[in-house]
């Protein structure tokens, strides 16, 4: 169980972060290309510097895991806490003295934690519900804080780090190493999976793959590689699509309040563009919806693809609006050119 | 650690719809005698012919639809019904009220009332003469009986102890099937509910202690017709019902109340079949609702 590849050699030279300056660890941080492990990949020097410049004044390590089969962050959790809660600590050194919460959703961590006690650090115990753990969901249930969908958490005063990333944190800065591994629910197992592993590698070939959860995640080939962001590998589900039969589970179980069926009416007729822009854009991706469909219907995959439709209509409105604006002033230097050019022929026809 | 639910595949659905619907088949089947069975093998003969030569595929019989609405045709149907004409019914639900408007998940009425309704207005006096489940006896004699009160109507053989003679307990078996399915989650709670509710005001506020005209107490209307059928297996078809909340409480409301109207102030016997067909008519419209705020943006 839980066997890891020993490391043979450092990458950097381990850094006393206790006596080093923000600046250090922070470029530390860069140096070793950290992104977030949760599953969105956001940048981490972002998030801090982010942090820093909105004086955010909490830290939450999210070890809420709520996604059917998937078991990477418990593992994580209970095999190696006190390398995340260092994490956490290097993340708190970054900003001016913020809170510290580690944030779990499974009873035996959180009594393993109480038991044990950590100065600084409080742990809060969340329902283990389905998408519970995503971040804005999580600062709600924590402190019953609402953050608008247009703005991030970090420039709400909250930070949030998944505990995979705090683990990467820490062995950039006190070990000195970049991110080789990850633990990944690999078929049901968690497991240690070098980083760029191909998944027709990993064996099981010939089966459909998916990289993420049943919920969450994409079908993928034998070509994919495994990364930073990677939580499980999962076996494809065999279920073919039927007809969307109107139920309404799927509006139901959204924990968004989303139209999730009037989206899909959308995203499947002919007739476009997607109205529910807004909408399709607030969905933060939990899969929730796709567990409960009982035609099998990808939702999250369609939703995923309006999302970047809607992007495209964006930015197609922004450069025909631009291009408007462009040729409006074009045509007002053309004639303000003219003008002058008459004013300069009439006063020289009355010298 | 899966918590997450994961939901059941429409098939299954469909047989635990089927399963529900199981004993008060064999009851219905045991009130109508020899002639109701081949009133049910017709149907669902005529249900699964039907919808492979519409489909021209053996996938789409396995998820099941047809079957249910074979089966809820024929357990509307008198037993007397001549076999041709529940052939009629289930051809014009599945062919027409189905797969006209583009298959599962997009026909705008309930198939199974469409067809029952088909055949009901097309020939009234095979349909509803001797008819078992949508009325007769009791809700027949009430609709077309005179002067008589309703006290005198109760010592007759019609009646039963709290509902139509007989069809008490077949309301009975229908109302356990229904909870049945609310237990496993696959039907709402509320839509039931609220048929059940709007019809009991209604027939509540008509009723007036026994005169000639009265129609009833709320409990006799529950248990007398097909009620029960209609609420929990009928009413909750999820294509023909709003998926929000406010349209799914106006929907059953209306759709009880519009019933016990219809009962009370109609020729026909029972009006369930058609207040099921007019609210599908207002399902795009209810479905307009407003639902649960978004999160602020």
């Amino acid at each position: 169980m839980l066997e890891r590849q020993p490391r043979n050699k450092t990458d950097f030279q381990p850094l006393d972060w206790r006596r080093s300056d923000r600046d250090d660890i922070m470029a530390r941080i860069a140096a070793a290309g950290l992104i977030g492990m949760g599953g969105a990949g956001f940048p981490v020097v972002a998030k801090l510097r982010s942090g820093i410049q909105y004086a955010a004044s909490t830290i939450i390590a999210n070890g809420v895991e709520c996604e059917p089969g998937v078991n990477a962050d418990r593992a994580l959790l209970r095999h190696y806490l006190p390398d995340v809660l260092e994490g956490l600590r290097i993340a708190g050194a970054c900003l001016a003295k913020p809170a510290l919460i580690l944030a779990v959703s499974d009873q035996s961590i959180y009594q393993a934690f109480v038991d044990k006690g950590e100065l600084g650090i409080t742990c809060r115990l969340v329902a283990d519900a389905p998408s519970n753990g995503e971040e804005r969901t999580l600062i709600g249930s924590l402190f019953s804080d609402e953050i608008p969908t247009t703005r991030y958490p970090s420039q709400c005063g909250y930070i949030v780090f998944n505990v995979a990333t705090l683990f990467a944190i820490c062995e950039a800065v006190r070990d000195g190493s970049r991110p080789r591994d990850r633990l990944v629910t690999l078929f049901g197992e968690e497991t240690w999976v070098e980083l760029d592993t191909k998944l027709g590698d990993i064996g099981q070939t010939g089966a459909t793959l998916r990289l993420g959860s049943t919920a969450t995640g994409r079908m993928a080939s034998n070509d994919d590689v495994v990364s930073l962001t990677t939580n499980a590998v999962e076996h494809g589900i065999d279920d073919q699509q039927r007809a969307c039969i109107h139920c309404g589970w799927c509006d139901a179980v959204c924990p968004r309040h989303l139209p999730v069926e009037a989206m899909l009416r959308q995203i499947q007729s002919a007739t476009r563009p997607i109205t529910l822009s807004s909408e399709v854009n607030a969905c933060f991706e939990c899969g929730a919806c796709v567990v409960q469909c009982p035609s099998a219907i990808p939702l999250l995959d369609l939703l995923r693809s309006a999302k970047r439709e809607v992007e495209n209509e964006r930015r197609k409105q922004v450069a025909d609006l631009r291009f408007q604006q462009h040729t409006v002033r074009a045509a007002e230097t053309i004639k303000q050119e003219s003008i002058t050019r008459s004013t300069r022929i009439e006063t020289r026809r009355q010298w | 650690m899966v918590n997450a639910r994961k939901q059941l595949p429409t098939s299954r659905v469909m047989l635990h719809v089927i399963g529900a619907l199981i004993p008060g088949t064999v009851i219905h089947a045991w009130l109508g005698g020899w002639f109701s069975l081949i009133v049910l093998t017709t149907s669902l003969v005529a249900a699964v012919v039907t919808e492979l030569a519409c489909t021209r595929s053996w996938r789409e019989i396995t998820d099941g639809s047809a079957v249910v609405t074979g089966l809820l045709i024929a357990l509307c149907l008198p037993a007397s019904t001549p076999w041709y004409v529940a052939a009629i019914a289930v051809l014009i639900a599945i062919a027409l009220a189905k797969h006209a408007f583009g298959g599962l998940g997009h026909n705008v009425f309930n198939p199974a009332m469409a067809g029952y309704c088909a055949v009901l207005l097309a020939y009234p006096a095979l349909v509803v003469e001797f008819d078992t489940v949508s009325g007769a006896t009791a809700l027949d004699q009430l609709a077309h009986r005179g002067a008589t009160t309703i006290d005198e109507l109760h010592k007759s053989t019609a009646f039963g102890h709290f509902g139509a003679a007989k069809h008490e307990w077949l309301n009975v078996v229908f109302l356990i099937g229904g909870l049945y399915l609310i237990a496993m989650r696959l039907i709402p709670w509320l839509l039931p509910t609220c048929v059940l509710v709007g019809m009991g005001v209604v027939s509540f506020v008509l009723d007036d202690g026994g005169s000639s005209a009265s129609h009833g107490s709320p409990l006799f209307n529950w248990f007398a017709g097909g009620t029960m059928l209609a609420a929990f297996f009928i009413a909750t078809d999820p294509v023909t019902s709003p998926s929000n909340r406010n349209g799914m409480v106006i929907y059953a409301l209306s759709l009880g109340a519009i019933a016990m109207l219809i009962r009370k102030y109609s020729s026909w016997p029972d009006g369930l079949a058609f207040a099921v067909l007019i609210l599908n008519c207002f399902v795009p419209l209810l479905e307009q609702l407003p639902r649960k705020p978004m999160p602020s943006t």
